[in-house]
């Protein structure tokens, strides 16, 4: 091995052994599941940015700006989810077509099964409803649902097969499989660009195709109609 | 790089992740291995003519290299990254304060930002704070430098 790759190795080896920092014991899924909340978050902004505002609330309704995001999923309501903190897409509309948008909670499926949407953007209405009322949401309301993968290699065939069980008892147009890692042959089986987002990572183009693909969701929301795939 | 420095690099890599404790994403990288590619070919198989068949392919060594080179960046550089574009978009462009990441026995795992009420100064306190990003950019400019992938590939060529 040539000199200049022996010294790479080992400045490699010596920023590994480095014991406080990376914390490389973590796995991440959390982190990725925040970055991609922000990243819809801050899409829906732009969109109502001048005639409405998104803020952030508490499992009781109330405005906070120290947001609090799950490590684990859970239900909107009780009160195990007051702590937990969503966004809320007030459009300064009157006819009550406010969105909110949360990580890590379950939804009722089409065959009464609760199910996990990782990134969920629902009707605010449906949330509120489930709130009041000791229930799951509708996943019938949810205008969009990103399915999270956060992996060190490619993404296995499994994974794949698992989102299209989820996407059968959720609103399977509205629901999407994000990953940061690649992942050539569920990008086949699933038909990539209706259902599927890979190598979603900061500064990557697939970064802001995203916020441009959820930007779409919200504006055709705003006007009135849906936007599905 | 040619193959047989190449393999070498991959051995070594191998070694460094393994004495890091990091087993896990060489094996995660060699469960990738194993499962293969798979690509459509016309063959000519059965009386009735050439038909479109799904054909395994193995890896090639500079492919295996690659995979390791991705796994290590998307283990120990994009976290720090992910984190750095959610403080971004909630905090600086959304108006949160901070984000905490809260477990479902009301632990705060990890806090980025300044917590502005009492209740989450307090639980910020035993969490983690942010990633090193500058740890993390060190090890992605590294990783760039021996990837045959990065311009840089002449750098480490002799």
């Amino acid at each position: 091995m040539n000199a200049s790759n022996r010294q790479l190795l080992d400045a490699l080896r010596a920023r590994l052994a480095a014991p406080t920092s990376l914390t490389l014991a973590d796995k991440y899924y959390d982190l990725y599941e925040g970055y991609l909340f922000a990243l819809v978050v801050d899409a829906a902004r732009t969109v109502v940015d001048g005639t409405g505002t998104v803020y952030f609330e508490d499992g009781d309704e109330n405005p906070v700006r120290d947001v609090v995001l799950r490590t684990s999923p859970g239900r909107m309501d009780g009160p195990n989810a007051r702590p937990y903190t969503h966004a809320v897409v007030d459009l300064g509309d009157p006819q009550r077509r406010d969105l909110e948008i949360h990580l890590g909670v379950y939804f009722a499926g089409s065959q009464r099964v609760p199910h996990e949407c990782d990134i969920a953007v629902v009707l605010r209405t449906e949330a509120r409803r489930a709130r009041a009322n000791g229930v799951y949401p509708r996943g019938s309301q949810l205008r969009l649902a990103l399915e999270a993968k956060y992996r060190v290699s490619n993404l296995r065939l499994g994974v794949g097969r698992e989102f299209i069980g989820l996407r059968s008892q959720l609103r399977g147009d509205c629901c999407y499989l994000v990953t940061n890692s690649s992942g050539p042959k569920t990008a086949r089986m699933l038909s990539k660009g209706a259902a599927f987002r890979d190598e979603v990572i900061p500064g990557a183009p697939n970064d802001e195709e995203l916020s441009h693909f959820v930007r779409t969701v919200v504006r055709a929301h705003v006007r009135g109609t849906e936007y599905a795939v | 790089m040619d193959e047989r420095e190449i393999s070498e690099l991959d051995r070594e890599l191998r070694r460094v992740l393994r004495d890091a404790g990091l087993d896990r994403i060489v094996d995660q990288v060699d469960a990738t291995i194993v499962e293969g590619r798979s690509v459509t070919e016309r063959r000519k198989i059965d009386k009735s003519g050439p038909s479109e068949e799904l054909v395994a392919v193995d890896y090639t060594a500079r492919e295996r290299y690659q995979l390791l080179l991705d796994a290590i960046r998307r283990a120990v550089v994009e976290p720090a990254a992910f984190e750095a574009s959610a403080e971004v978009r909630l905090i600086e462009r959304v108006g949160a304060a901070s984000f905490t990441f809260l477990d479902p026995e009301e632990n705060a795992v990890r806090t980025i930002g300044q917590p502005t009420s009492m209740e989450h100064r307090l639980r910020a306190r035993d969490a983690r704070r942010t990633l090193d990003r500058d740890a993390a950019g060190d090890v992605s400019a590294v990783l760039s430098r021996l990837d045959p992938r990065s311009a840089s590939d002449e750098i480490t060529s002799e």
